[in-house]
């Protein structure tokens, strides 16, 4: 309840709450409220300008933009919501793991973490892609490939860091099971912190992915998707550029929209985690 | 400090074995048959008497150890093997295109720096006043703007509505301002923040507390004893600037068809040009892991206390 006063006591957040209301909510009811099918080709009204069946107008294979923008609201908070939880979960395995168990096999796990964070991000996801194909799946493996370790390793000193408070010690003295402290002291602080870490990191994980998606590495063809629809509008630039503004725009406004909260979340992180994300 | 760079170039042995490695075994496992995608590019029909052969030329039915002792070899003396899709070296392709990827980050890092000191110096300076609060709005913003849209945003302004800036290709010095901009301004941004937040802490030090009661300067206190000091983590920073500029630069490249390497091995993942891929990655990631290491022993130079930690033990 603390966090949410603390959301509300900034004035950006009166901003940012509403719009990520409405772009969830774009995700979730997408096939109710979007006026036409996203994927309906009607090259007779292709690059109309808006007007009262197509409110935003038509692309160039006359499919309805409004449409394909709202659709893209799906694919993006979808595909993000699986990323944040699968990088959630492997990160939390080693990290814990690595941390609480210590010795050779943190030693190990450490050192296939630092190769991992050698690589630059983007590279790494790119040739993994070209690796196992293109695809909206192989892009979230790809995202998830590349930023597991990072998670990995601020877990892992935060589990060091809880593991030798008193509250810890404690409850050994009192003679707990390895398996009762992990999953009743170790685990809650752990998780908490781990929410808002992955929080802070959905707009960042948006820019992935709408940016693979531009490269046309992304979503198959008549997927909706805010890059693809960037991408597709490319050489409409002279023309037409409304239509690369308006997916554009989402991107912009949802991102910054995440990026927000974010950044009053930041302040009730744990000085551990401060220190390793510079 | 010669010993302390030595020490640190030995330990880039190993991770970088372990580097090739993984690079090796991501294509070795990869649901792709390099024989089958040689053979496509070849424009030969891949009949199985011909994927044997491919099989056989390229080495792919020997044990993996050896297959990755050779390929390690060779990658050692440079040969990165031939492009399916030209026949000739990849490396020689992608050095031809590399000092314009290059040309295109350095710049971009010029702008980062640049830009951002001046504005997180006098954001921290004027904390709570104007300029303060304009320049986290603009950091806000910027952080948030997908670079592919920004791109198209800078020339739709300053090409198409103005026709001031030349919208694509490599030529001038104002060929390169836009995308270096677009390159830049994530970077520009999260630095700016990162040096605000530098400043303020130091300036909350008790060594500026007792520069004050002494009755230094005011300016004095700022120029030596403030931003001396508030650098040291900006230093650190550059390291990953560098990392999201070469990733960044991929997709820069290609919005303003800038004949770097980003688009040359996007145009080879589109082929399932695997050498081409694969040289690309180690290329780009050798660059990175450099520049950290530059970065670091920049680090050691203004920082003795990490020199001395780590110089000491074994």
């Amino acid at each position: 309840m603390t966090t949410f006063k603390a959301l509300m006591a900034r004035k950006m957040n009166w901003f940012a709450l509403p719009v990520i209301m409405v772009i969830l909510s774009m995700a979730v009811l997408a096939p109710w409220i979007a006026p036409h099918d996203p994927s309906q080709i009607n090259l007779e009204q292709k690059l109309t300008s808006p007007d009262s069946e197509h409110l935003l107008g038509t692309d160039h294979l006359g499919r309805d933009i409004l449409s394909r923008l709202i659709w893209g609201a799906r694919t993006s908070m979808g595909s993000v919501f699986v990323i944040v939880n699968l990088v959630m979960f492997f990160s939390l395995l080693v990290g814990c793991f690595s941390g609480y168990l210590g010795g050779w096999v943190d030693t190990l796990l450490m050192r296939i973490c630092e190769i991992f964070l050698t690589f630059p991000t983007f590279i790494l996801a790119m040739f993994l892609i070209g690796v196992l194909g293109m695809g909206m799946g192989n892009v979230i493996i790809a995202i998830v490939l590349t930023h597991w370790a990072w998670y990995a390793r601020i877990i892992r000193s935060l589990t060091l860091s809880i593991k030798s408070r008193e509250y810890i010690m404690a409850s050994q003295v009192a003679g707990s099971s390895h398996f009762t402290i992990f999953t009743r002291h170790l685990l809650p602080p752990i998780m908490a912190q781990l929410v808002i870490l992955a929080t802070l990191d959905i707009g960042h994980m948006m820019l992935h992915v709408s940016g693979l998606s531009f490269l046309g590495l992304g979503v198959k063809a008549p997927t909706a998707e805010w890059g693809v629809m960037i991408n597709d509008a490319r050489q409409y630039i002279w023309t037409q550029p409304e239509l690369i503004f308006y997916p554009g725009m989402m991107i912009f406004l949802a991102v910054l929209a995440f990026n927000i909260p974010g950044d009053t979340l930041r302040d009730s992180l744990d000085p551990v985690i401060r220190a390793e994300e510079t | 400090m010669l010993l302390f760079i030595l020490k640190r170039l030995l330990a880039l042995i190993p991770l970088l074995l372990a580097i090739s490695v993984l690079v090796f075994l991501i294509l070795h496992f990869g649901n792709n048959d390099p024989a089958m995608a040689y053979l496509r590019l070849s424009h030969i029909p891949p009949t199985d008497l011909a994927l044997e052969a491919a099989r056989e030329s390229l080495g792919l039915n020997r044990p993996l150890s050896v297959q990755y002792l050779d390929w390690l070899g060779k990658a050692v003396r440079l040969d990165f093997g031939m492009s399916y899709v030209t026949g000739k070296p990849v490396l020689e392709r992608l050095l031809y295109y590399l000092p314009n990827t290059l040309y295109l980050a350095g710049f971009s890092l010029m702008i980062t720096i640049f830009l951002s000191l001046p504005l997180g110096i006098i954001s921290a300076l004027r904390k709570d006043r104007w300029p303060d609060h304009l320049t986290r709005a603009m950091a806000f913003v910027g952080v948030s703007t997908p670079s592919f849209w920004l791109g198209f945003l800078l020339v739709f302004f300053f090409s198409v509505k103005l026709g001031w800036l030349p919208a694509l290709g490599k030529g001038g010095i104002t060929h390169v301002l836009m995308p270096a901009f677009t390159l830049s301004l994530m970077s520009m941004c999260i630095n700016t923040r990162l040096i605000r937040a530098s400043m303020l802490e130091q300036m909350n030090s008790r060594s500026v507390l007792y520069a004050r009661v002494r009755g230094i300067h005011e300016k004095r206190i700022v120029g030596s004893h403030i931003l001396k000091n508030a650098m040291i983590p900006v230093v650190t920073a550059i390291g990953m600037h560098i990392g999201e500029m070469l990733g960044g630069a991929v997709v820069v490249e290609i919005i303003f068809a800038w004949p770097g390497v980003g688009r040359y091995a996007v145009s080879a993942i589109y082929n399932r040009d695997f050498p081409v891929m694969q040289c690309f990655i180690l290329m780009m990631t050798l660059i990175f892991v450099f520049c950290n290491l530059g970065v670091d022993i920049l680090y050691a130079w203004l920082d003795p206390r990490i020199r001395y930690r780590e110089g000491g033990k074994a």
